[in-house]
């Protein structure tokens, strides 16, 4: 089972949203990380058959989706960003009407619905008007839905936006546990809910892929310049301005520890530590910010060494 | 697919502003129904300067109509004209001694009181023919020479080669001239009068059914543009049946939805009046409705082409909401251009352009009327002469399903945005 994006090319009047972007998912679990704007959920509709492309195409099993149709759509799950829902629906009815959508019988639908309800804890509510639903809820009705037909391909936009931690940490779960034997393909901006469930992580900025591989493989890249030191809050201060600051933790003790993602010590306290998923971000996105102008040209060159390494991914 | 339908109904009829729009015109058909027959009223013949209202005038005017009931022949008309003509001077005013317009009243006016208050509905019937515009019985009398037997049916038949021959509102081409005086042929002579104030106060109101078809504009106006601002687009739109059989059911609930509360609305209104006037008369041609009615039809027959043109005028408009509706974002939009559509036509007067009739006659308000409906009014199309009713009932459906598969088509290549 393949799915295979073709220059796929999405264009709003000038703006690019998605450029020339080619990859091959097989079953597994993709995080799609990026900024707000870098064509993450442009990317998605295109997959989901919601939006046309300008360009390109999508292929499932080497078949265009635009002629596969229903047949495509029968083996997709789609939890869209900012989605709605029927307010006087009850959890039950939401479930039901969108079985019927995916092609299940009524006896189906009635053992799919309960079966899922019950894996993301809302059996208790299951005659509960939506509009009563907290944000949580609508979330795990919104995954719910999207795997009511067994789906091939599940494609998730930002599921845990709005969650608090818990629930984010519960999300996730439910998502390895429904991914077997699928392509999930998972967007966030959100790195810490991709680093523990991805198999591998799709960078996306300006409308492409910059770089993809395994979070070890990622991180990989930048191992070396990741940095912790301690230095006076006024030196934190300094470097926070001129530089790709993760985190500052000013201790009890008046210092202040920052971890730094940079091509050469920060400073002279300065040591090497393990990079996270959080580092490459900060690392591949530090343009956008406009941090880091002391070291951009080895900051350009270390994310042309990623780029180098996974090949390029606009066609 | 039955299952779909039923929960786009679900969605249709649990929206607020379908509700309130429902009840309303429940309620207004409800008013409209009950004003009419309070607002009824006759003269008691049995005693001078004494009128009847509501239910009590409808039993009088029944006594009257069943009291001339039977065939209205020449002779029969011409007795009855006679009689009215005693009280109306060569001027086609009252004379003095029956004028009851004023008081002191005349000094014979019980006389005028009681024939009037037996036989207006009848004269008015019997003197139209021979009407120009808007006149009243009496002057119009005045000028019917009933020394000899009148010839009330030739009268009619010289009234529709005259509106024929003018060149009004309405124009004929020969073909068009040659089809009406075919059809006038056609009707039965005489015609069987009697009473049927269910059916004919039907016709007089039946151009309140537009608020019908406001309720169903309502209703149906977000029936795919609601998906597009709840964001429940995407989910559904990527489902198997998302692009395909999911516009069709929405278009089905649509119809559904329509189809009911039209009906229900008709029907409660049909009812209330046929309560209350009775449903006598249901066979009676409606030439006493309309003596230069060319159509021969029953009064019943008329109010049910009536409802059925209305019923696909309410389809008709039912399809271009939901085409707007799977285009337009806004519901306020689809419920303006619903709204001119209905209403509109409605303050438009009467135009010497015969064209510009003839396209005012397409909208729901002029269709629903039974003076237009039912009048000469046709479509050549080449040599093929096309009645209203038939016209209407054709150009309804087309649009009805134009609009139906645009708005499927559209809603399946739709953009989530």
């Amino acid at each position: 089972m393949e799915l295979r994006l073709d220059r796929l090319t999405k264009q709003f009047g000038s703006h690019i949203a998605v450029d020339r972007v080619s990859f091959s998912f097989t079953p597994g679990v993709y995080g799609l990380l990026g900024a707000n704007g870098a064509g993450k959920t442009t990317l998605m509709r295109m997959i989901c058959d919601v939006m046309r492309p300008t360009s390109g195409s999508v292929l499932f099993g080497g078949i265009p989706i635009d002629q596969l149709g229903d047949g495509y759509r029968a083996r997709l799950g789609y939890l869209p960003q900012d989605f709605g829902y029927y307010p006087d629906f009850t959890a039950c009815d939401f479930m039901m009407y969108l079985a019927s959508l995916k092609g299940l019988t009524a006896q189906q639908a009635k053992v799919r619905t309960r079966e899922l309800l019950e894996v993301v804890g809302l059996a208790e509510a299951a005659k509960r008007k939506v509009k009563t639903f907290s944000g949580g809820m609508k979330q795990r009705l919104g995954i719910a839905q999207a795997v009511l037909n067994d789906p091939s391909v599940l494609v998730l936009d930002e599921p845990t936006a709005g969650l608090d931690p818990k629930e984010r940490v519960r999300f996730r779960n439910l998502i390895s546990s429904l991914a077997q034997d699928k392509i999930v393909i998972l967007s966030t901006h959100i790195v810490s809910d991709v680093e523990y469930i991805a198999d591998e992580i799709l960078v996306m900025r300006a409308g492409g892929i910059v770089t993809t591989g395994t979070v070890d493989e990622i991180t990989g890249d930048i191992r070396g310049c990741v940095w912790e030191c301690v230095v006076t809050p006024r030196e934190a201060d300094a470097m926070s301005a001129s530089l790709t600051v993760g985190n500052i933790h000013y201790a009890q003790d008046g210092s202040a520890i920052v971890r730094v993602v940079a091509q050469q010590r920060p400073h002279p306290s300065a040591r090497t530590v393990e990079p996270t998923l959080e580092d490459v971000y900060l690392y591949l996105f530090q343009e956008q910010s406009g941090c880091l102008p002391v070291s951009q040209t080895k900051a350009e060159t270390g994310q042309d060494a990623i780029a180098r390494r996974k090949g390029a991914h606009r066609g | 697919m039955g299952s779909l339908i039923g929960y786009e109904l679900k969605k249709m009829l649990s929206r607020r502003e379908s509700q309130v729009s429902i009840a309303a015109v429940m309620v207004f058909v409800a008013v409209i129904a009950i004003f009419n027959i309070t607002s009824q009223y006759a003269l008691d013949p049995k005693e001078m300067d004494t009128e009847f209202e509501g239910t009590a005038a409808i039993a009088q005017n029944k006594a009257n109509a069943e009291a001339l009931a039977g065939p209205i022949t020449d002779e029969e008309a011409t007795e009855t004209l006679r009689e009215f003509k005693e009280f109306v001077g060569p001027d086609g005013e009252v004379k003095e001694e029956y004028r009851m317009d004023r008081k002191p009243f005349g000094e014979k006016t019980d006389e005028y009181w009681g024939f009037r208050a037996k036989n207006s509905a009848l004269v008015a019937l019997l003197t139209s023919p021979w009407m120009q515009g808007y006149q009243m019985p009496e002057s119009v009398a005045a000028t019917i020479d009933t020394t000899g037997t009148v010839d009330l049916y030739g009268q009619v038949r010289s009234k529709i080669a005259s509106e024929l021959d003018a060149n009004g509102a309405l124009s004929y081409n020969d073909e068009e001239r040659a089809f009406w005086s075919e059809k006038a042929q056609g009707v039965h002579t005489p015609i069987e009068y009697g009473y049927a104030g269910g059916w004919e106060g039907f016709l007089d109101l039946a151009q309140f059914l537009i608020f019908a078809m406001l309720a169903v504009v309502i209703t149906c106006a977000s029936v795919f543009n609601g998906e597009y601002r709840a964001k429940t687009d995407a989910i559904l739109l990527s489902t198997k049946f998302g692009k395909s059989r999911l516009g069709r059911a929405k278009a089905a609930a649509s119809v559904i939805a329509a189809s009911a509360i039209y009906w229900a609305f008709t029907l409660v209104f049909l009812a209330i009046l046929l309560v209350f006037y009775g449903a006598d008369g249901a066979g009676l041609p409606i030439q006493i409705y309309n003596i230069t009615c060319t159509y021969g039809i029953s009064l019943s027959a008329a109010v049910l082409i009536c409802c059925l043109i209305g019923y696909l005028a309410t389809l008709a408009l039912l399809g271009i909401v939901l085409a707007l509706s799977a285009k337009i974002n806004s519901p306020m939009g689809i419920l303006a251009v619903g709204v001119a559509l209905i209403l509109v036509p409605v303050f438009v007067p009467t135009m010497t352009n015969s064209i510009a009739n003839h396209i005012i006659y397409l909208f729901p308000c002029d269709a629903l009327n039974p003076f237009s409906l039912f009048d000469m009014v046709s479509y050549a199309i080449g040599p093929v002469v096309v009645e209203l009713p038939v016209f209407l009932a054709a150009f309804y459906l087309l649009l009805f399903a134009a609009g139906i598969t645009l708005a499927i088509r559209t809603f399946k290549r739709h953009q989530v945005a």
